[in-house]
């Protein structure tokens, strides 16, 4: 008997290791599995809440309005100052869901059944793709960022400053190795651009293609020297270049084209946070797949921006505290605006975070949301002061 | 099993609140549970109550289970190793295997850490918890009499 005892014993000891290993690696099967036993935690876990100390919430009060308010005037300047759908149709903000660099693609959540094939995608007026296809439910839209081989020519122009005729061109696309770039072609001048030229596209409505003018598309890029010898750096038969103006894998929010009155539907759970399940950079919420939530949510409480769920299984889910990558704003007690990101390398030249300036983010579920104030600021990254949720508070998951 | 399941959840909920109200140095009593385990857990057993113990723990702390697990299994070896050096009806064998056990777990989570770069919560609190060994030796010479007896 004791053979086959053993054999098992070190059977169940390898599938413990592996599973161990499986864990320790973040598989998400294995990460949500372990979850499966959450619900012993219910048994303590409203006491234990009850008796924590309790929050101090006038910081959080103090700050939510100015984070609202630099949430709105972001959400405006993301639409642009210019028109940019075509006549007849509207314009929404919509978030970005995924990001494909590979097939240089962004997935944008798009109210349901009001897009067309070929739509403007758009981000403070410069456009960044087109609308290349839409998901069987009309929720999810894959958006073909500029700069592909297989896209399609976009009329455009760029304005010599002298007032004399703008200079039509074709922008197209090219794969070089594993990048693309903006192409001109069809040029109605030979004349150059002057270095650092923006372009635009151009109303071509009357040709039948009803994409808006006076869209940003890019800047030429500077002329480059030449090389000693009197060779030039680039082949005088591929012409100027355009750079794009923004990196869209950046972009958490753009304007979609939809039809006049389209609404987004976001999603919204209520549930609660466990109290006595809690690390420094996690924390656990009382609702998981069964009531809808899904990986990439984002947490909320009373305009405190707390994460996002990394771990979901059937009846709860791992928030994860840190701070967001992109689309930051840092707001001086001046209340100037600066949107930032949470590297060094994402702030403007000479520029860094001030201690104590309040650093938001926002949601369009949501609005505004305060995520702390600036402890240190450097060339390793933001560092900030953290206002802690309250577990005796409801909080809001959201996602599109 | 289930018992130290339970046992371990609570417990670990019981210190994440000592922790809100007193701070980073209150005890964590994971390795006196773990000591006990080591000392007088069936060693054919030890890899079951090692998932259990791991586990349990990385609900409360919202960690990889594996880390856990693989620092309760570490913690567990080596304590029941040393049970014959252990003279287990003394008060201070208690005391030792759960500073062993807590010595195990901090270098378990701190070289796991780094090889899977993971923050793994091992701090100077299981050292503390070891001492909730001193009023916790009589008690669980007692009960492991009792349930001795019985078996």
């Amino acid at each position: 008997m004791r053979a086959p005892q053993r054999a098992s014993g070190r059977w169940f000891g390898m599938a413990v290791l592996v599973g161990s290993l499986a864990s320790l690696a973040g598989l998400a099967p294995v990460r949500s599995m372990e979850q499966w036993l959450s619900p012993v935690l219910g048994v303590l876990d409203r006491s234990i809440t009850a008796a924590l100390p309790a929050r101090e919430d006038s910081l959080l009060a103090e700050l939510r309005a100015p984070a609202h308010e630099a949430w709105a005037a972001w959400a405006r300047s993301v639409q642009g100052d210019v028109p940019v759908a075509a006549e007849g149709w509207d314009a929404t903000l919509a978030p970005v869901v995924e990001r494909r660099r590979g097939r240089h693609e962004l997935l944008v959540a798009v109210p349901p059944g009001s897009l067309r094939p070929g739509g403007a995608v758009t981000h403070r007026g410069v456009l960044i793709g087109l609308v290349a296809g839409i998901s069987d439910d009309g929720t999810r839209a894959t958006v073909q960022l500029l700069g592909r081989q297989d896209s399609r020519p976009i009329a455009a122009e760029w304005r010599p400053e002298d007032g004399a005729r703008s200079v039509h061109f074709l922008l197209t696309g090219a794969e070089r190795r594993s990048d693309v770039e903006l192409r001109v072609q069809a040029a109605s001048s030979s004349v150059p651009p002057p270095p650092g030229q923006l372009a635009w596209t151009r109303d071509v409505a009357d040709l039948g293609d009803p994409i808006a003018p006076n869209l940003l598309i890019g800047r030429f890029s500077r002329v480059q020297s030449e090389l000693p010898g009197g060779g030039v750096w680039m082949p005088l038969d591929e012409g100027p270049q355009l750079s794009p103006l923004l990196d869209p894998f950046a972009l958490d929010l753009v304007m979609v084209e939809v039809e006049p009155a389209a609404t987004l539907r976001l999603r919204e759970v209520r549930t609660r946070l466990y109290g006595a399940s809690a690390s420094a950079q996690r924390r656990r919420i009382a609702a998981g797949s069964r009531s809808g939530v899904r990986l990439g949510d984002w947490v909320v409480q009373d305009g405190l921006y707390i994460g996002v769920v990394e771990v979901v299984s059937a009846f709860s889910s791992i928030v994860n505290m840190a701070i967001p990558d992109d689309s930051l704003f840092d707001v001086s007690p001046g209340g100037e605006v600066v949107a930032i990101g949470a590297s060094a390398e994402s702030w403007p030249t000479g520029w860094e975070p001030a201690r104590g300036d309040l650093i938001a983010a926002g949601h369009l579920a949501t609005g505004g949301l305060v995520i702390g104030t600036v402890a240190s600021a450097g060339p390793a990254g933001l560092s900030l002061q953290r206002i802690a949720p309250d577990p005796a508070r409801a909080v809001k998951v959201v996602g599109p | 099993m289930i018992l130290l399941l339970v046992a371990t959840v609570l417990l670990g909920q019981l210190h994440l609140l000592g922790v809100a109200w007193f701070g980073e140095l209150v005890p964590d009593p994971i390795v006196v549970l773990a000591a006990i385990t080591g000392l007088h857990w069936k060693r054919g057993r030890l890899i079951g109550a090692a998932l259990v113990l791991g586990w349990g723990r990385s609900l409360v702390l919202l960690e990889p289970a594996g880390a856990h697990i693989l620092c309760a299994a570490l913690a567990l070896t080596v304590v029941a190793s040393q049970r014959e050096a252990f003279d287990r009806d003394r008060g201070a064998t208690l005391l030792f295997a759960a500073l062993l056990a807590a010595g195990c777990w901090m270098g378990g989570a701190g070289l796991l850490g780094a090889l899977a770069d993971l923050s793994i919560s091992a701090g100077p609190s299981l050292l503390t918890g070891a001492l909730l060994a001193l009023p916790l030796a009589l008690p669980t010479r007692r009960v492991v009499r009792l349930v001795r007896r019985r078996a």
